[in-house]
């Protein structure tokens, strides 16, 4: 084994940062020196949820009490904060939050919060099996089937909405576009005949409602066949994801993940970026769709692992992963219950620009610079603010005690660096040399907002 | 293929500008202490965004001859009856043959006070379906290359953008594509509320800001890190320089257009507002969904313009305690109504509304799917206020909606997004007295038309 071969603190930060809400102190410990594939390994969960050996959920039956849920949304997105907090899988809830953005729906009322708790359980089943699956369960996902119109889309009236969004974000994508706006069309009538009942919140096939005509997609003929029409949707996403020997949907999902959890990869650049088309080829290999081996070949890639100092492989990370680390580092929890407190939590995501379950569009949240403006920035700030007022509040000293503000050091290592950049040694520096207070408790809450809203903490 | 279609304000796109480019990370940095003395004469533009894909023909309605004959086949549930449409008059001026949604009694008491142009059957060649290409193509106003620069930030970038000047302001979920140039950018204000720090402004605080502030200095060998520092700055410029301004928040989209009314009011330097709203994309129940977009449309042009809503006054010191800045030394007295745009900014202000697309002529049972071209509809000062006035009315032509026999499948362009662009540059923000005059941008010259010569266009504006 070389040296190459275990993992720095460097390693630790960065793979913690990207694939699992940031790094603690602990993790720092515990896998710094030790093989790198064996760190990244001990992130992927033995299965899906239900999967005999896996360390129940603590939050488990909230979740259930969730699933019934109409309107409380702020409550949804708490228990969800939470969970990313406390999972033992966080790669598993990583990806579900990156599956919830790539098939963005949003609570607008209908879908209810139940259906989006739903969704959320069904993204986490499948985030990290077979894209096949998931691209096939989202197609007559109850929300889903709402927020794109599907259930409006029936023979007597064909609404392109879900269909489009299907080849052009979910599967296919536009670079190139290899579809045309007759294949939309004719996409459209495999996915007629879908309802949702808003009560029991489950999605049913109506065949009166169905289209019973042969369709073309992409030059391959299905349906006009009665008894298989409630699959029909299924083989959809087979020709989809067949097209063009997978490689155009498997080049799609892998710049998509290497989009967010790799670095920013030019259009003109997706068909040539040899990370890409490395994961694209583990996606697609043998027919399997396994998203496993794809981020698995991801995490691994010298490509992935060295960021290219000449080029910006660095990424400004999502409020939501902001959020869900500082309240790792802090030890504090992010409370279910609605008080004044949580409610802050939840503003100050939103205001940051990303409120979970609720999207801006079917397009998902930005990327990269696209999250800053000074309004969001704004926001960035204050919810490192709100979280140490949260952690004065709930008196989580015995949990998690900042280290004393003057040890910088302390401070990288207690916040998931690897350590500071000269400017910001500089800015910090600063800091404590005008403090503006002479209560330590009130100098650690400075210096746990100004590393928090540090460009080596916000952009990593 | 229509025949009607041929006269195309402009034609093909001149040159293709290669691969994408990094938007620029830097900002307008904004300080109340230095504006731009010349503010006080520039001429202003607020730009709405109707986010999803506006359905132009339920927004300009066909209320006689063929066009409605074929409106009414192809719309049986989502048609708008001519007895609801406000009609397009003028006194006879206009024909009548169209008229505004019923929800838009604002705009239609605008445009009979002869304050309104409709420019028709907007859009750009080689149209794309997607909200996503397409939204990119309208604000960059480039359809060869969606990933250049916002239309509006290459003004800012040929123009230039003083230190203290905080002149393209957006309004509105994230910074607009539209805003953002190659060097310089517009900055994103949501709400009047959402520009301070939340710890306030304790000595504790202020020791914090002073360093977040100068995480601008970070080293640009990480422009991620670079860019991320220098936004950190602009929050407390931002902060600094919207200091005691509030805006009257009476709902909806009137909120956003009001915090633009106090930005303009206040001496900033604003010149550009880009306003963000969305909902518009009703692929179904879109009878209903219209219906409360139009009307929150039609309310953020009354409070924004009348400082009215539904008649009844706004006023300074709401229920949430807001309430637009007084002059200097003046005490703010709570219920006092807003009034009017004031004259002189009335004057200087240009409104106008455009959509990534139109929908699809006819419907797919309760609503429309992906379309093409679709109106833009545009609000100038009262006649007479300014040296350059909108020309009220019609512009362009609309677009060809087929046969009874053979009705059209989409509405196809007569107009050049572009061609648009350039008038708003060229004629409405353009001084060319000033020392930073924009003679527009050369994108939007293509092969050689000249928009005077041309015809469809060259009347939009008018010089007295």
């Amino acid at each position: 084994m070389t040296v190459a071969d275990l993992a720095t603190r460097a390693d630790v930060a960065r793979l913690f940062g990207r694939a699992a809400f940031g790094a603690t102190g602990a993790d720092q410990d515990a896998w710094q020196g030790k093989p790198y594939a064996d760190m990244v390994d001990s992130l992927f969960p033995p299965g899906p949820p239900g999967t005999v050996g896996r360390t129940p959920f603590r939050d488990e039956a909230a979740r259930v009490t969730l699933e019934q849920q109409k309107n409380d949304i702020g409550m949804a997105q708490r228990w969800w904060l939470d969970r990313m907090r406390t999972t033992p899988y966080p790669l598993e809830e990583r990806l579900t939050l990156f599956w919830h953005d790539h098939f963005a729906t949003a609570y607008t009322g209908q879908p209810d919060v139940g259906m989006m708790i739903i969704q959320n359980e069904t993204l986490r089943k499948h985030a990290l099996g077979s894209f096949r699956d998931l691209a096939n369960a989202m197609l007559v996902d109850p929300a889903m089937l709402i927020w794109l119109n599907g259930i409006a889309n029936h023979v007597n009236g064909v609404n392109e909405n879900l269909a489009r969004e299907f080849l052009e974000l979910f599967t296919l994508g536009v670079v190139p576009q290899v579809y045309t706006e007759t294949d939309i069309r004719q996409a459209a009538k495999v996915l007629t005949g879908w309802t949702v009942n808003t009560v029991t919140r489950l999605a049913t096939f109506t065949p009166a409602r169905h289209d019973n005509s042969v369709k073309t997609v992409l030059g391959k003929q299905l349906g006009g066949n009665a008894a298989a029409a409630p699959t029909e949707y299924q083989r959809l996403t087979d020709i989809v994801l067949a097209h063009d020997d997978g490689i155009t949907s498997s080049r799609f999902l892998a710049y998509k993940l290497v989009q967010e959890f790799g670095y920013p990869v030019p259009l003109g650049e997706v068909a040539t970026d040899p990370l890409v088309q490395d994961v694209a080829w583990a996606i697609r290999a043998g027919g399997d769709w396994d998203l496993r081996r794809g981020v698995r070949t991801m995490l691994l890639h010298p490509k992935w692992r060295y960021a290219d100092p000449a080029a910006d492989h660095l990424l400004v990370r999502s409020p939501v992963e902001l959020c869900v680390h500082g309240a790792k580092v802090l030890g504090i929890e992010i409370p279910f219950v609605n008080t004044l407190q949580s409610q802050l939590v939840n503003a100050a995501t939103g205001r940051a620009g990303q409120a979970p379950f609720v999207p801006p569009s079917v397009g998902g949240w930005p990327h990269g610079l696209g999250w800053l403006s000074q309004t969001t920035t704004l926001g960035r700030y204050d919810l490192m603010n709100q979280l140490f007022l949260a952690y004065r509040n709930q008196q989580r000293h015995q949990y998690a005690k900042p280290p004393a503000s003057a040890d910088l050091a302390a401070w990288a290592w207690w916040m998931g660096l690897s350590g500071f950049s000269t400017s910001t040694t500089l800015r910090l520096r600063e800091y404590l040399a005008n403090p503006g207070t002479t209560v330590e408790l009130d100098k650690q809450a400075s210096l746990f907002i100004l590393v928090g809203t540090s460009p080596d903490w916000q952009v990593m | 293929m229509a025949p009607n279609v041929t006269r195309r304000t402009v034609l093909k796109g001149a040159g293709v500008t290669a691969g994408a480019f990094a938007l620029s990370p830097l900002l307008g940095n904004v300080a109340s202490a230095a504006v731009d003395p010349r503010t006080a004469t520039r001429r202003r533009l607020v730009v709405i965004d109707m986010g999803g894909g506006n359905d132009g023909l339920n927004m300009v309605v066909p209320r006689t001859g063929n066009n409605r004959q074929i409106y009414q086949n192809v719309r049986p549930t989502i048609q708008q009856p001519v007895d609801s449409l406000l009609p397009l008059d003028r006194g006879g001026q206009d024909d009548g043959s169209l008229g505004f949604h019923g929800a838009l009694k604002t705009l239609h008491a605008l445009y009979r006070q002869d304050r309104v142009a409709v420019v028709q059957g907007v859009d750009y060649p080689n149209h794309s379906y997607s909200h996503f290409t397409s939204n990119d193509i309208w604000q960059a106003g480039n359809p060869d290359n969606i990933a250049d620069a916002g239309w509006l930030g290459r003004h800012l970038d040929r123009t230039g953008v003083a230190i203290g000047e905080l002149r393209a302001v957006g309004i509105g979920g994230t910074l607009a594509h539209a805003l953002r140039g190659r060097v310089h950018s517009g900055s994103q204000v949501n709400s009047l509320n959402e520009t301070h720090f939340a710890d306030g402004t304790s000595a504790l605080a202020n020791a914090r800001h002073a360093v977040y502030e100068r995480f601008a200095n970070h080293t640009a060998l990480e422009p991620s890190r670079h860019a991320y520092g220098q936004m950190c700055s602009g929050v407390v410029s931002l902060d600094n320089a919207t200091r005691g301004l509030t805006a009257p928040a009476p709902g909806g989209l009137a909120n956003l257009l009001l915090t633009a009314r106090t930005l303009l009011t206040g001496d900033l330097g604003v010149e550009v507002v880009f306003v963000t709203t969305g909902g518009y994309d009703t692929h179904a129940n879109q009878v209903n969904a219209q219906n409360t977009l139009f009307t929150e449309l039609d309310q953020a042009l009354e409070a924004f313009f009348l400082g009215t809503k539904n008649g009844v006054p706004v006023t300074v010191g709401g229920s949430a305690g807001n309430g637009l800045p007084a002059p200097v030394g003046t005490p703010v007295v709570a219920g006092t109504p807003i009034g009017p745009l004031p004259d002189a900014l009335a004057a200087q202000t240009l409104v106008m509304t455009f959509s990534e697309f139109g929908r699809r002529i006819g419907e797919n049972a309760s609503g429309t799917d992906h379309g093409a071209a679709a109106p833009m509809l545009m609000v100038g000062p009262p006649a007479g206020a300014s040296p350059v006035s909108l020309v009220p009315g019609l512009h362009g032509d609309h677009p060809y909606m087929g046969s009874t026999a053979l009705p059209a499948d989409n509405l196809a362009m007569t107009t050049d997004l572009r061609s648009v662009y350039q008038a708003v540059l060229t004629k409405w923000i353009n001084d060319p007295g000033s020392d930073r005059p924009d003679e527009g941008d050369p994108g939007f010259r293509l092969t050689g038309t000249d928009l005077e010569a041309d015809g469809s266009l060259a009347g939009l504006f008018a010089s007295a």
